[in-house]
């Protein structure tokens, strides 16, 4: 190992240490019979948590399908409505171009609360509060930017000659979107479907005011435990949240850098 | 068997000044090949891509045979436009690739097979067919992609520019082999190119563009024996234009009387021929005139000798040994052949009039 890489890789490993450090407490909160100071490592483990989080039956079962249901319609939702955007934004020069920009950016801005209380009026009238289907709708106010812009990254970059060519083969507009223009826009797709569902699997502030407590989704019962002093659960929460972070992660890194390991730096 | 017809074509694009295409017609019979010429920017690929339905005019009409195939969407017209960069899909195999109109058309798998087989040994390519698209060499890429084409045996075939993106070595091989398959499957083809060899080679008979609409259409020969008017000539190299007045038999002019070829036009016109057919004369040659040597500059193959004769400019390609021989500024005697003349319609021909 050169000395260049071996400094690589300790930065590496301090990087990854600084981020994975603080998440380290909640796991063993989750397997934690009581942790009081000046204990390093609490005296008593237990899997009592888990064991009651994973039973049948369990809310914290329920809720775990709930939050995948949204995040996956949410990000399904976003990737139809955000890919036809993003190649128009992409694209095309068209007049008004930075004030629709500026339009799709102001959700990312304006804080959560204040587009939550001013949908949640709409969504009243529609019948669509207290619903599955109305948070999967609010959902769409924080994903929906993420997408377009991914999206109208990958097609600055897209050679629509492409498109063209299978339309002179005789493929039609269909064809052409499936056999053409998705396999070349896939890696983007990707990534804006990954950050999508990411966004939407960790909503809190959309998920309460349009769900209104009847949508029970993880982070709604993590905040619950925590302000209830359910260290335990509380950790078992923040895992099970972290999971599909971690998962995506591990499994996309080969995809998203070209490379296995995204974070190693010299480790190859 | 298909007969192109482009009918008064004429399209502006969004913010342009001028027209791209200006009122383009233009006929292909069936089975020929037909070269589309013009410098950069003179509408050539935007008429290429109206016909493949890629583009839709402002007005005028395309007619496939009897019919008007204007309203017809890209993938109904039957006609296969293979791009200048060959636009192989790189996520396909180049099998999946030339096979590619067969599927969409979904064809059975078996006769998919054959007929890519097929093709890829037309472009001999046999065996390349599982290689990717960037494994394969310049020249390679562009046989695929005209694989991928007459695998579909369109009625029409549309080239853009297919061998601009090739290594000169490779340009001579590319264009006999689109000759020979263009012979071979009869197929109607209409070839965008900017270079006058290659629409000489390739075209049965070639379209001369300037300026979006279609300034001269005839064999090859001809355009370069007998351009239509002076902007012709300047395109083809032509650099000689002599005003005056020919009686049919005999040119007047600053160089004085030239004998005609036969078939020559009568009353005010310009006399041009080719500078390479200039050359040294003996004393009493036929159209011989005393020509003094004002400016010669080797080139290359050929060495380009300025004549001034009574004012008036004459340009010579001579071989350099000859050219060496001249003294500057001497009276030489040259001739001007009978047969390389040519007299164009138009007097005025000062410098500049070139579009």
């Amino acid at each position: 190992m050169t000395g260049g890489a071996r400094w690589r890789a300790v930065f590496g490993a301090g990087l990854i240490l600084w981020l994975l450090a603080p998440l380290l407490p909640l796991l063993v909160w989750s397997v934690a019979r009581g942790w009081f100071f000046p204990e390093i490592l609490p005296a008593d483990l237990t899997l009592r948590a888990w064991g009651r989080a994973l039973q049948g039956g369990s809310d914290i079962l329920a809720s775990l399908g709930t939050t995948t249901v949204i995040a996956v319609a949410a990000a399904a939702l976003s990737l139809a409505l955000g890919i036809p955007a993003g190649r128009a934004l992409g694209l095309h020069r068209f007049r008004g171009r930075g004030l629709v920009e500026l339009a799709l950016l102001a959700p990312v801005i304006v804080p959560g609360i204040a587009v939550g209380l001013g949908i949640h009026g709409v969504f009243l009238r529609l019948g669509l509060t207290n619903s599955l289907a109305g948070v999967v709708l609010v959902h769409l106010v924080p994903t929906l930017p993420y997408v377009i812009f991914v999206m109208a990254g990958v097609f600055a970059n897209f050679d629509t000659e492409a498109e063209a060519q299978a339309r002179s083969l005789g493929a039609g507009r269909v064809q052409v979107f499936w056999h053409v223009t998705l396999p070349g826009i896939w890696p983007g797709v990707m990534v804006a479907g990954l950050f999508a569902f990411l966004v939407s699997w960790s909503q809190y502030i959309l998920t309460l005011t349009i769900g209104g407590g009847r949508v029970v989704t993880l982070p709604l019962l993590l905040y619950a435990q925590a302000a209830s002093g359910r260290n335990d659960q509380a950790g078992v929460l923040a895992v099970l949240s972290l999971l599909p972070g971690l998962v995506i992660l591990a499994l996309t890194a080969r995809q998203l850098t070209g490379r296995p390991a995204a974070l190693g730096g010299g480790a190859r | 068997m298909t007969r192109l017809t482009i009918e008064a074509l004429r399209i502006r694009h969004p913010g342009a000044a001028r027209p791209a295409l200006d009122g383009l017609s233009l006929e292909v019979r069936s089975g020929e090949m037909v070269a589309l010429l013009g410098p950069s920017g003179c509408g050539k690929t935007t008429a290429l891509r109206i016909v493949a339905g890629l583009l839709a005019p402002d007005s005028g009409d395309v007619w496939l045979d009897g019919g008007s195939v204007l309203r017809l969407r890209p993938e109904q017209r039957d006609t296969v436009m293979v791009f200048q960069t060959g636009q192989l899909f790189s996520h396909m195999d180049v099998a999946a690739n030339v096979g590619f109109g067969l599927r969409m058309r979904k064809l059975p798998r078996a006769e998919i097979a054959t007929r890519v087989g097929e093709a890829l040994e037309q472009v001999q390519l046999a065996g390349l067919g599982a290689r990717r698209p960037d494994q394969l060499s310049g020249g390679q890429r562009q046989r695929v992609a005209l694989a991928r084409a007459l695998v579909l045996r369109p009625r029409l075939l549309l080239l853009d520019e297919p061998l601009s993106s090739l290594d000169a070595h490779l340009r001579g091989e590319m264009r006999e082999l689109i000759r020979r398959l263009q012979r071979d499957t009869g197929i109607t083809t209409l070839v965008v190119t900017h270079d006058q060899e290659e629409a000489a080679v390739l075209g049965d008979r070639v379209a001369l563009m300037l300026g979006g609409a279609l300034r001269q259409f005839d064999a090859p020969q001809a355009l370069w024996q007998r351009p239509a008017d002076t902007d012709v000539a300047r395109f083809f190299g032509g650099s000689n234009f002599v005003p005056g007045r020919s009686d049919g038999r005999v040119f007047d002019s600053a160089l004085g009387p030239l004998l005609l070829p036969p078939g020559a036009p009568i009353g005010p016109g310009c006399l041009t021929l080719r500078p390479e057919a200039v050359g040294r004369g003996a004393p009493d040659c036929e159209n011989g005139v005393e020509a003094r040597l004002v400016e010669c500059r080797f080139q290359g193959l050929l060495s380009r000798a300025v004549f001034d004769i009574r004012g008036q400019r004459i340009e010579a390609l001579l071989p350099p040994a000859a050219a060496q021989e001249l003294g500057q500024g001497q009276l030489h005697r040259i001739v001007l052949p009978r047969d390389a003349l040519w007299v164009l319609p138009d007097a005025d021909a000062g410098p500049g009039t070139t579009a």
